[in-house]
């Protein structure tokens, strides 16, 4: 016997069939010995109810009642309006926490290019070229030490922007300057830039294999046509230097404010590009 | 004096959701008439689910006054009754699963063994005992069930209520009434097979 064809004998058994129904299933389960005994099972439980309807009397009153509500005082509970509030601090803190770690992230990630080379590192990524004659390299006016400082103090992102080293991140600024699109840059990048306006350029130098000085910087004034080329060429080479972080050699900052002692430009030898950001 | 009984015969013709509403206005009278109107309804289904007196009554006792604190949360379209019988299932849900409930084996059964003696429809001892009997194998059949199977079978089979109305107690549909129904029948036939193995032996 099948368990729905159980179900069936269940219903006959407790009268919740149709009639038409109920003779069906009954013919049924005469045919089948098991059936007829679950059946027979089931209408004795059925039977067997019915004796269980006597109750004894209760010995429940109204004082008896009014004393346990006086007990837990009479006043009806008042509806806790803040339970439901009292948790939405969970998804808050959640959503808090999660921006939190991308935000750790994504910071992580941008301050992770080096932003000076070292000179082995440079000098393998040019070769043979002589970066003095590079036509982009535009000598501009030198920015104060103090501006600089300044700069330094500020994020790693901006620094490597304004610095016109990281490609990818100056590319509104050399847009805006190379094919006049007056500054109407679009994403990120071009709207960070656009803060910025109001600021001086800043240059940065890069040490080279020799002690040979570059000055670097991205200038507002259009370069001449025919270095067009040789400029892409020299921002590819840069870009390629810069890629990969070099962990070997040492990171060196150059000012453009000259010792007062010696006379030659200072130069300041740092760890590691967290240190330029935090310290400079 | 006479002003107090027309007022009291008033509300005993009112309607639970009028009473309730009083009640909720503070008439702490119109619970109490709420309180003797359905306290054997809610006894006899309380009883039926601990098979003790004293359990049933100190079930019927909290239900009545959890309902009193919650009379803000009863919503009007239900059925007074099926609101209290909620209150009362999930008691004795919650009793039964916490294990406070103490059986006490032996008393009901010394108690029983004078059932056929002093109570019975019928004349004949014999057919008295064998009631008898009877009941108490489904009384243990139906103390051994699950809360849950345990309730459905007392307002099904005992208390004898529809099926919409066993629905909207036990929260949910007339299907899945239907359906804890059958499985609980299913239930209490196998556990009163192995009974009914003990007795005869």
């Amino acid at each position: 016997m099948n368990r729905k064809f159980e179900d069936k004998l269940v219903q006959l058994a407790f009268g919740d069939m149709s009639a038409e129904e109920a003779a069906r299933v009954e013919a049924e389960a005469k045919t089948d010995p098991i059936a007829a005994q679950t059946l027979a099972s089931y209408r004795d439980m059925r039977s067997g109810f019915s004796l269980m309807s006597d109750v004894p009397e209760d010995q429940l009153s109204k004082e008896r009642l009014r004393d346990a509500i006086l007990a837990q005082g009479l006043k009806p509970k008042p509806v806790p309006r803040f339970a439901l509030w009292s948790y939405a601090w969970m998804p808050v803190a959640a959503c808090a926490f999660t921006f939190g770690i991308l935000m750790v992230r994504q910071h992580g990630k941008t301050s992770e290019p080096m932003v000076v080379m070292g000179p082995s590192a440079t000098a393998k990524a040019f070769g043979n070229t002589d970066v003095t004659k590079l036509p982009n390299l535009v000598a501009m006016n030198p920015p104060t030490a103090k501006s600089v400082d300044e700069k330094l103090r500020s994020t790693g992102e901006d620094l490597v922007d304004d610095w016109g080293i990281n490609d990818s991140a100056a590319q509104p600024a050399v847009d805006r300057s190379y094919h006049g699109r007056g500054g109407s840059g679009t994403g990120r990048s071009g709207g960070r830039h656009k803060r910025h306006e109001p600021e001086p350029q800043l240059m940065a130098n890069i040490v080279l294999a020799g002690g040979v000085t570059v000055p670097l910087a991205v200038s507002d004034s259009a370069p001449p046509a025919s270095a067009q080329n040789s400029m892409n060429n020299s921002q590819a080479a840069l870009k390629k230097a810069t890629a990969k972080p070099s962990g070997d050699g040492p990171i060196i900052l150059i000012d453009q404010q000259q010792d007062a002692e010696t006379g030659a430009q200072r130069a300041t030898e740092v760890g590691s590009a967290s240190n330029v950001i935090v310290g400079g | 004096m006479g002003f107090g009984a027309s007022i009291s015969g008033r509300m005993e013709l009112d309607t639970d959701g009028a009473l309730v509403k009083r009640a909720r206005d503070g008439d702490y009278g119109a619970f109490e008439v709420l309180f003797d109107r359905h306290r054997k309804l809610v006894y006899r289904f309380a009883y039926q689910m601990s098979s003790r007196r004293d359990d049933a009554e100190d079930i019927v006792q909290e239900a009545f006054v959890r309902a009193y604190q919650n009379l803000h949360r009863y919503r009007d379209e239900a059925k007074f009754t099926t609101w209290l019988l909620r209150i009362v299932t999930n008691l004795c849900t919650d009793q039964a699963r916490m294990g406070q409930r103490r059986m006490a084996l032996e008393q009901q059964e010394a108690a029983g063994a004078l059932d056929w003696m002093t109570i019975g429809g019928v004349e004949d001892p014999v057919q008295n005992l064998e009631d008898d009997r009877r009941k108490q194998v489904l009384k243990r059949a139906l103390g051994a069930l699950p809360a849950h199977h345990r309730s459905v079978i007392v307002l099904r089979d005992l208390e004898e209520r529809e099926y919409p109305d066993i629905a909207a107690i036990l929260g949910c549909t007339v299907g899945g009434a239907k359906l804890r129904v059958l499985r609980a029948r299913r239930a209490l036939k196998d556990r009163i097979a192995p009974l009914l193995g003990e007795e005869s032996k």
